[in-house]
């Protein structure tokens, strides 16, 4: 009895002591608030070895690199992103302004983004610090691969700049 | 399917319990998949998962897998430990005690989910704990009634076994060997059972939703009351016998006397 005891205190002391550690980092859903500057549209992956070159694209931040890859995708008009704390994010365009729902799942590692008409997109998110996103989504409508989006986080920046 | 265990099971209660287990398991898989995009019955994706986000240092995500895994892990301790020290108070109760407790997290899983989810991370985390908790308590247990031959919550296993088997086939002497030929049987229904639960779930989810974990339960409720209905059936038969043995003892010695 002992025993049984003392392995399941060990485990439920296990599950706890996770909990806590859990509330000492950073959670993607906090991180990703604020505002996101798009630094660079590339192609991380491509399926036909033809297309290599487009690896390489010297201008990251052309309008024709984004409709490229992301056309079929609302987000491709956007400069600025703004996520705010109620599931809103704002995409800021040359001269467009959307709003859509945004919200993270899986284990902080998707980003979903649902617009009025109820389409739902998903974006991989790679990489998610104070200063830097990178989202990953499939681009398969001219060019089969897998593109990568790099935003710097415009509050960060001016922050440091200041 | 319960009241069994280890090798007084025959191969007919191996695959009733295998086939329903493993349906409600790829329902389970599916539907955590749509709906968290995440998935909830098997965790050897897990530790790879674990491993990559250590090295990128994105420990957040190191620590909600790593919780996920010890929730499987969990889960398969605790169906054990029912079997182990209630045995012998209560077979049938030490087995269906973690099917209860597995159909309660899932049940409150569907309750919180059709009610009160506003898909938040948090939320995702805590209903995938629950369920991949839920699904180490159904395999902890069908392992360890079945002396390990039931397996129902992930097909890695299986489809290695099946490989072998059916490479053993390629010789007479196995082909004719009926153990070999019953193990192959089992596996090839838990891996269709769990492929129809699958499709079902991915076929029904939009209609569903989050009831989808109510017909799970329903289906290990099946589970439950099999057992409790059959166990009557034959204590019933086995009364009906005793009396009429006692009746036909009882004409004998009258008619002796």
């Amino acid at each position: 009895m002992n025993y049984l005891a003392g392995f399941t205190l060990l485990l439920i002391a296990i599950l706890v002591m996770v909990a806590q550690l859990k509330k000492h980092v950073p959670n993607p859903e906090e991180l990703i608030l604020g505002n996101w500057t798009e630094k660079a549209w590339q192609y991380e992956k491509v399926s036909n070895p033809n297309e290599l070159h487009r690896k390489h694209s010297v201008d990251t931040m052309a309008q024709s690199v984004k409709d490229q890859l992301g056309k079929h995708l609302i987000i491709h008009s956007a400069e600025t992103w703004h996520f705010n704390s109620h599931g809103k994010l704002l995409l800021r365009g040359a001269d467009t302004v959307k709003m859509v729902n945004w919200k993270v799942k899986g284990r902080g590692h998707i980003l979903e983004l649902e617009y009025a008409n109820q389409v739902i997109e998903h974006y991989n998110i790679t990489e998610l610090t104070s200063t830097r996103l990178v989202l990953n989504f499939d681009s398969d409508i001219q060019v089969k691969g897998i593109a990568k989006l790099t935003f710097d986080n415009l509050d960060r920046v001016t922050q440091i700049q200041q | 399917m319960l009241h069994k265990y280890s090798n007084n099971r025959t191969l007919a209660d191996n695959m009733r319990l295998g086939s329903l287990t493993s349906f409600t398991a790829g329902m389970i898989n599916v539907a955590s998949f749509i709906i968290f995009l995440s998935f909830s019955s098997n965790v050897t994706g897990y530790f790879a998962i674990f491993a990559a986000e250590l090295v990128r240092a994105n420990y957040y995500q190191v620590l909600v897998v790593a919780s996920w895994i010890f929730l499987f892990f969990f889960g398969s301790f605790f169906a054990n430990l029912f079997v182990v020290h209630l045995s012998e108070w209560n077979r049938y109760w030490a087995h269906a005690l973690p099917l209860l407790l597995e159909i309660f997290c899932l049940a409150a899983v569907g309750v919180y989910g059709q009610y009160f989810y506003k898909e938040t991370l948090v939320e995702t985390e805590y209903l995938l704990s629950l369920m991949l908790f839920a699904m180490g308590l159904q395999n902890g247990l069908t392992a360890s009634i079945s002396n390990f031959s039931v397996k129902t919550t992930h097909l890695t296993g299986a489809t290695t076994d099946l490989g072998i088997l059916f490479s053993m086939f390629t010789k007479k002497q196995f082909w004719n060997n009926i153990e070999l030929r019953n193990k192959a049987k089992l596996i090839l229904t838990i891996v269709i059972s769990y492929l129809s639960g699958a499709v079902v779930a991915a076929s029904t989810y939009r209609y569903f939703q989050f009831k989808l974990f109510f017909v799970v339960c329903f289906i290990l409720v099946v589970v439950l009351v099999y057992d409790l209905y059959t166990i009557k059936i034959l204590k019933y038969l086995d009364v009906a016998k005793r009396r009429k043995a006692v009746h036909t003892a009882e004409k004998l010695i009258a008619e002796n006397s």
